[in-house]
C-alpha cells in the first residue's frame, strides 16, 4: 500500500515517454520531393504518424518512472503482526493487585483459560499472581490510557498474543467507545461486572412538578444520551422510567438508577433560558446564533433552552431568575429595564470591525458589546470549524457546567447536526483507524532505481554510438 | 575505373557550384570516354583535299578520280576533310521540382549541370555551337547558341546561375519558345533535360513542336534513387510537392511496392510518349555513371551527321 497515495497522480508523467517514442522520430519538417503524385493518397492521415519506436527503451524509462513514482507515494508492504498462537493475556491495572477483592477477581479469570498476566506498565511486563505486589505501581490507569496502552502494545511488542482480556474500572460512560481494528482479539471485562452500562448522566429539576432526567447508555460502540421528562410526585421516592430503563430512585436532593445506587448524583435546578431578541435586519444573525448556543447547551449538557423572540417594541423584563443571558440583536438600544435588571448578562451588538467578538462594558460587568456580525457572509471565518462555539464557550464561561464536559471543537455538520436534534444528545464515535505495521521498500525501491537509470543511460550511449 | 570513381566524387556541391568545378569535371567525363567516338572530323566530300585512297570494292563509282586514274592506271578515291560542326542547344528544366534531392545530398539540378556541362565541353571541343534555355513560369534563361572556350566559360557561368523555381511554364499561357524555333543553317541538336513532372502535358507539347522541325530531340530524364524506389528510412514521413506545395504523410515502407508500381507505369508511358514523337528517350538514375550520358549523345550525335 501506499503512505501517500495522492503522488500517484504523477504516473500521468508516463504519457511523457509515451509522447516522445510515439513522434520522436517523425519529421516535424517535410522533405522536399519532385512530386508526390505516385504517393498513395490514402496514407495523407495524421494518425500515420504515430509509430511507436524503440519498445524496449521506453518500456525501460517507463518502469524507471513508475519505481520514482512509487519512492514518492511511499510504497510499504503491510506487514502483518505476528501473533503467538494460542496466547491469551489478561491485562490489569497494577494497582488492582493491591485490592484482594481484585486479586480473587484476577485469579478466576487466569485460571479460566490459563492467561498470562501483565500490567498495564512500560513493557507490559508480565508477572505472577502470587508475588507480593510492587509498590511502586501505584498510580492507577486512567481510564482514557487503555486504548493509548493497547495501541503502544501493538507497535512494541513481538510476537503479540492471540487474544487480550482487559481488565478495565467499570466506567463506560467515559470509554466513548473501544471498538477498534485489533491485530489480535480484545475482550474488555468490566469491573465490577455488576454495574450495569446504562447510567444517570442528569437530572434536572422543572417547576412546578416534573423532572428532565438524560440517562447515558454506555458501550464499546460508544455512548449516547437520551433525556426524559417524567412527573415529580410530591414525595415520591422513585420513579419509572419508559423504555424499560431501571427505577429512577430520590434520596432527598439526589438520584439514581436503582440498578447502580452507587452512581448517587445531585438533581440540578430548573434550567436556565437564553433568550434572544432581534430585530428584523438580524432574522439571519439570530438563526445562526440561535442554532450555535443550541448546540453549545447540547454538547455541554447544560439543560439550558434558547428562546429566540422578535423585537416589537413592547419587550418587557423576563424574569431573571429563570434567564441567564439576554441576546439583543437590534441596532435600537437595549431597553432601560433590561440593563438594571440584576444578575442579567446582556449581549448587545455594537459594530467595532477589528476588534474581538465578544468586548466586556467596562462599566457594566454584566455588559458585553457583540462586535461582528454572526452571518457566514460578513465574517467567514466564525463558521470555520467550531469557531463560534468556542468563542460563546468562552462568554458564558461563568457557567459552572460549561467545562464539565469534553472541550473537543466541533465540527460545523456536527454542529448542524446537534442543533436540528437538541433532544438528543451527541454519540461518541467508536471509529479508530486499523493498527498496522509496515516494512518499508524506501531503500529496495532507490536500488531498483539506480540500476534503471544506469541501465538506461548505457543503452542509450549505445543507441546513439 | 579510377577515372569513373574521380567523377563520381566530384559530384558535390562544392564542385557543381563553381565554373571551373563543373570544367574540370567535364575534361574528366570526356576523357573517361573510348578514343574514337569523339572525332570531329571525318573524311569525305568537301573543299579540303586531305588524300587519295585505294578504291575498295562498294565504294561509290562516282568517287573514283578519273584523272588520277588516267595518270597512273589505277583507281583511285579523292577525300577531303570534312567540317561536321553542329548547334547544340540544352532545355533544360528550371522547375522548383529539380531541387529534388537524392540520397548522397545530390539535387537534380546539380546533376543536369554536371551532365550539360560535360556535353557543352565536348561539343565546343568539337567546334559545335552551343545554347542554353532554363525554363519555368517565372523566366526562360538563355544562352545565344556560339562556341568557343570563352563561350564555354560564360555557358558555365550562366548555368551556374540557374535557380529552379515554380513551374514548367504552360502551354496555356500563350508564351512559346521562339527561341528554340530559330532554325540556323546547323544541323541542330537539341537535349532536354528534365524531370518530366507536368501537369498537363506542357513539356512533352514543346518537344513535340521541336520534333515537328525534324530537328534531333534527345529527352534526358533524371531520376533521382529515392524517387525510384522510395529509399527513405523506416517511420512516417510528411513529403511536400517543391512545385504545389502539397502534403502528404506517408509510410514509406507500407507504400513502397504501390509507390514502385505507380513510377514504373510512369516511366513507361513516358517512354511510349518519347518513342511516339520520335525522340531518343534515357533515363539518368543520379547514382550511375556520367559516361552514359555522353555516350548516347555523341550516337546521336552520329545519327544527324
Amino acid at each position: 500500500m501506499f503512505l501517500y497515495p495522492a503522488y500517484l497522480w504523477a504516473l500521468g508523467a508516463l504519457l511523457i515517454p509515451l509522447g516522445i517514442h510515439l513522434w520522436n522520430k517523425r519529421q516535424h519538417k517535410p522533405l522536399a520531393v519532385g512530386s508526390v503524385r505516385w504517393m498513395p493518397a490514402s496514407e495523407n492521415r495524421r494518425l500515420n504518424r504515430l509509430q511507436f519506436s524503440e519498445f524496449w527503451l521506453w518500456l525501460l524509462r517507463s518502469v524507471f518512472l513508475c519505481v520514482g513514482v512509487l519512492l514518492l507515494a511511499e510504497l510499504v508492504r503491510v506487514a502483518p503482526p505476528k501473533v503467538m498462537p494460542q496466547t491469551t493475556w489478561l491485562m490489569v491495572d497494577p494497582t488492582w493487585l493491591a485490592h484482594p477483592e481484585k486479586r480473587q477477581q484476577i485469579e478466576q479469570l487466569l485460571a479460566k483459560d490459563s492467561a498470562e498476566l501483565h500490567i498495564f506498565s512500560a513493557g507490559f511486563p508480565q508477572i505472577k499472581l502470587k508475588e507480593s505486589p510492587p509498590e511502586r505501581w501505584t498510580k492507577a490507569t486512567a481510564v482514557a490510557d487503555y486504548l493509548s496502552y493497547l495501541r503502544e502494545m501493538v507497535a512494541t511488542q513481538k510476537p503479540l498474543p492471540r487474544k487480550v482480556r482487559v481488565l478495565v474500572q467499570n466506567d463506560w460512560q467515559y470509554f466513548g467507545g473501544l471498538l477498534s481494528s485489533w491485530p489480535f482479539e480484545v475482550e474488555w471485562l468490566p469491573y465490577p461486572d455488576k454495574q450495569d452500562r446504562v447510567f444517570l448522566e442528569r437530572v434536572e429539576k422543572r417547576p412546578p412538578d416534573s423532572l428532565l432526567v438524560s440517562v447515558g447508555f454506555a458501550s464499546e460502540k460508544g455512548t449516547s444520551y437520551q433525556k426524559y421528562a417524567v412527573a415529580l410526585r410530591k414525595g415520591a421516592t422513585s420513579l419509572s422510567l419508559p423504555g424499560g430503563l431501571p427505577t429512577l430512585n430520590i434520596d432527598s436532593n439526589r438520584a439514581y438508577l436503582a440498578t447502580a445506587p452507587h452512581q448517587k448524583i445531585t438533581m440540578q435546578p430548573p434550567a436556565k433560558e437564553w433568550l434572544i431578541y432581534y430585530a428584523p435586519e438580524f432574522a439571519v444573525d439570530q438563526t445562526y446564533l440561535s442554532a450555535a448556543l443550541r448546540a453549545l447547551a447540547t454538547y455541554a449538557s447544560l439543560g439550558v433552552s434558547v428562546r429566540s423572540l422578535p423585537i416589537n417594541g413592547g419587550e418587557s423584563l423576563p424574569p431573571t431568575a429563570s434567564v441567564a443571558w439576554v441576546f439583543w440583536l437590534s441596532e435600537a438600544p437595549l431597553p432601560a429595564s433590561f440593563a438594571q435588571a440584576p444578575a442579567l448578562r446582556r449581549v448587545t451588538y455594537q459594530a467595532q470591525l477589528g476588534q474581538p467578538l465578544w468586548i466586556r462594558s467596562a462599566t457594566d460587568p454584566l455588559h458585553f458589546n457583540l462586535t461582528h456580525r454572526l452571518q457566514p457572509q460578513s465574517l467567514p471565518a466564525l463558521w470555520e470549524g467550531a469557531y463560534l462555539v468556542g468563542q460563546l464557550m468562552g462568554l458564558l464561561m461563568d457557567e459552572k457546567d460549561i467545562w464539565h464536559r469534553s472541550q473537543t471543537p466541533l465540527h460545523l455538520s456536527q454542529l448542524q447536526q446537534l442543533s436540528g436534534t437538541p433532544t438528543t444528545s451527541g454519540k461518541t464515535a467508536a471509529a479508530e483507524a486499523p493498527i498496522q505495521s509496515y516494512q518499508s521498500l524506501h531503500w529496495w525501491l532507490w536500488g531498483i532505481l539506480m540500476c534503471l537509470f544506469v541501465v538506461e543511460r548505457w543503452w542509450n550511449f549505445i543507441r546513439k554510438s | 575505373m579510377t577515372k569513373n570513381a574521380d567523377i563520381q566524387s566530384l559530384l558535390k556541391p562544392e564542385v557543381l557550384n563553381t565554373v571551373e568545378g563543373l570544367a574540370l569535371l567535364s575534361r574528366l567525363v570526356i576523357g573517361a570516354l573510348p578514343s574514337g567516338l569523339n572525332r570531329s572530323v571525318r573524311n569525305g566530300q568537301g573543299m579540303e583535299f586531305k588524300q587519295y585512297r585505294s578504291y575498295q570494292p562498294g565504294d561509290d563509282l562516282r568517287l573514283l578520280d578519273w584523272k588520277m586514274y588516267a595518270r597512273s592506271d589505277r583507281f583511285y578515291v579523292k577525300e577531303a576533310e570534312v567540317e561536321t560542326h553542329i548547334l547544340v542547344k540544352f532545355v533544360l528544366d528550371a522547375s522548383a521540382s529539380m531541387r529534388h534531392q537524392d540520397n548522397n545530398g545530390l539535387e537534380k539540378i546539380a546533376f543536369a549541370r554536371a551532365i550539360i556541362a560535360a556535353l557543352a565541353y565536348l561539343a565546343v571541343s568539337q567546334g559545335d555551337h552551343i545554347g542554353l534555355y532554363a525554363i519555368n513560369d517565372r523566366e526562360v534563361r538563355q544562352v545565344a547558341p556560339q562556341t568557343g572556350t570563352f563561350h564555354l566559360h560564360r555557358f558555365l557561368y550562366e548555368l551556374l546561375q540557374i535557380q529552379p523555381t515554380g513551374q514548367w511554364q504552360s502551354t496555356r499561357s500563350g508564351q512559346r519558345h521562339t527561341m528554340l524555333g530559330e532554325q540556323k543553317h546547323y544541323k541542330e541538336m537539341v537535349i532536354c533535360l528534365s524531370d518530366l513532372y507536368e501537369e498537363n502535358g506542357e513539356i512533352f507539347d514543346l518537344l513535340k513542336n521541336i520534333t515537328a522541325r525534324k530537328n534531333e530531340v534527345m529527352v534526358f530524364h533524371l531520376m533521382a534513387q529515392n524517387e525510384l524506389d522510395l529509399s527513405y528510412p523506416a517511420g512516417v514521413f510528411s513529403f511536400q510537392d517543391l512545385e504545389t506545395q502539397a502534403v502528404v504523410q506517408v509510410n514509406p515502407t507500407a507504400v513502397r511496392a504501390t509507390y514502385q508500381a505507380n513510377v514504373a507505369a510512369y516511366l513507361a508511358a513516358i517512354q511510349q510518349q518519347a518513342l511516339d514523337l520520335e525522340m531518343s528517350y534515357a533515363l539518368f538514375k543520379m547514382h550511375e555513371p556520367l559516361q552514359d550520358a555522353l555516350t548516347k549523345f555523341l550516337l546521336g550525335r552520329q545519327r544527324i551527321l
